[in-house]
């Protein structure tokens, strides 16, 4: 079966919220999008 | 076929000594979807922004509801009535949703009722109402690309041109700005519009113009050109034929 992927655009929210919601969709990956690493005010640790 | 509210005719520009407009020509009705299709290279980003001013012309010329608007600057054409919605994401995303929006009645300048004109863009599109205290960061890329349709609609624009709404969107939200668009035109606005999803275009739209290499090779009906086999081989995906050049 092929694993499925989404990137993180299509979806709204923080860049923090978007992966908790891919996985419980069941998604196997994400791509994350350069505009949600740029806004997140979060740091990377 | 109405009076045009646009018409651009023999326009001749480019980009330093490179020619890409070459004998543009064409008119727009009024409230109607026009779709302008072409290969890449074929000069629809660089009639948009020859219209709005960005791209000074050699030669050519724009008239918009009856009045000369060449090469007119971007604050003019925006009071004439005339907004522009360029490719990608253009917004401001750390300000608010509603935030974003009020920046497109700026300059409309004073005397307008600005809240009211925010409320009407905001009933069109219902996702931004549910969010309009977010941060405009976090929305996702076909509310993103809402926003900025919501924010040109603050200065109540008579002609709307926007450069690949449907890019990067997923099916749905496509349609969903598809038809937000068919609303608008309903509604009086003129929408004219350049998609590579040209076939899901021509489906929403009244009139389609096809250029090539700088020049009109074809005005016609939305349905005709969707009809058309040379379109179809040439720019919709369709199969070219054995002996095509």
């Amino acid at each position: 079966m092929n694993k499925r992927s989404i990137a993180t655009v299509s979806l709204s929210g923080a860049l923090d919220e978007k992966p908790r919601a891919i996985a419980s969709a069941g998604f196997d990956a994400a791509e994350i999008f350069e505009n949600d690493l740029l806004s997140f005010g979060a740091s990377p640790s | 076929m109405s009076d045009p509210i646009l018409s651009v005719h023999n326009l001749v520009g480019g980009y330093g000594k490179m020619t890409i407009l070459n004998g543009t020509t064409f008119s727009v009705s009024p409230a109607t979807i026009t779709t302008i299709i072409g290969p890449n290279g074929a000069g629809k980003s660089t009639v948009f922004k020859a219209i709005f001013g960005l791209l000074k012309l050699r030669e050519g010329k724009i008239s918009f509801a009856n009045r000369d608007v060449t090469n007119l600057s971007q604050r003019a054409l925006l009071n004439a009535g005339i907004c522009y919605v360029p490719q990608g994401r253009n917004i401001f995303p750390e300000l608010s949703v509603r935030h974003n929006i009020e920046l497109g009645g700026v300059a409309a300048g004073n005397g307008i009722d600005l809240q009211r004109r925010i409320e009407a863009a905001l009933d069109l599109f219902p996702a931004l109402r549910r969010k309009s205290a977010q941060q405009a960061s976090t929305l996702s890329g076909g509310e993103q690309k809402q926003l900025e349709i919501a924010r040109s609609l603050l200065l109540e624009p008579k002609l709307v041109l926007i450069d690949e709404p449907s890019i990067g969107l997923s099916p749905l939200m496509v349609q969903q700005t598809f038809d937000i668009l068919k609303r608008l035109r309903d509604r009086g606005v003129t929408i004219l519009m350049i998609e590579q999803n040209a076939r899901s275009a021509l489906e929403i739209s009244d009139f389609g113009i096809v250029l090539e290499l700088g020049q009109t090779r074809m005005v016609d009906g939305a349905k005709r050109i969707l009809n058309d086999p040379r379109i179809g081989q040439l720019f919709l995906g369709g199969a070219m034929e054995d002996n095509a050049a």
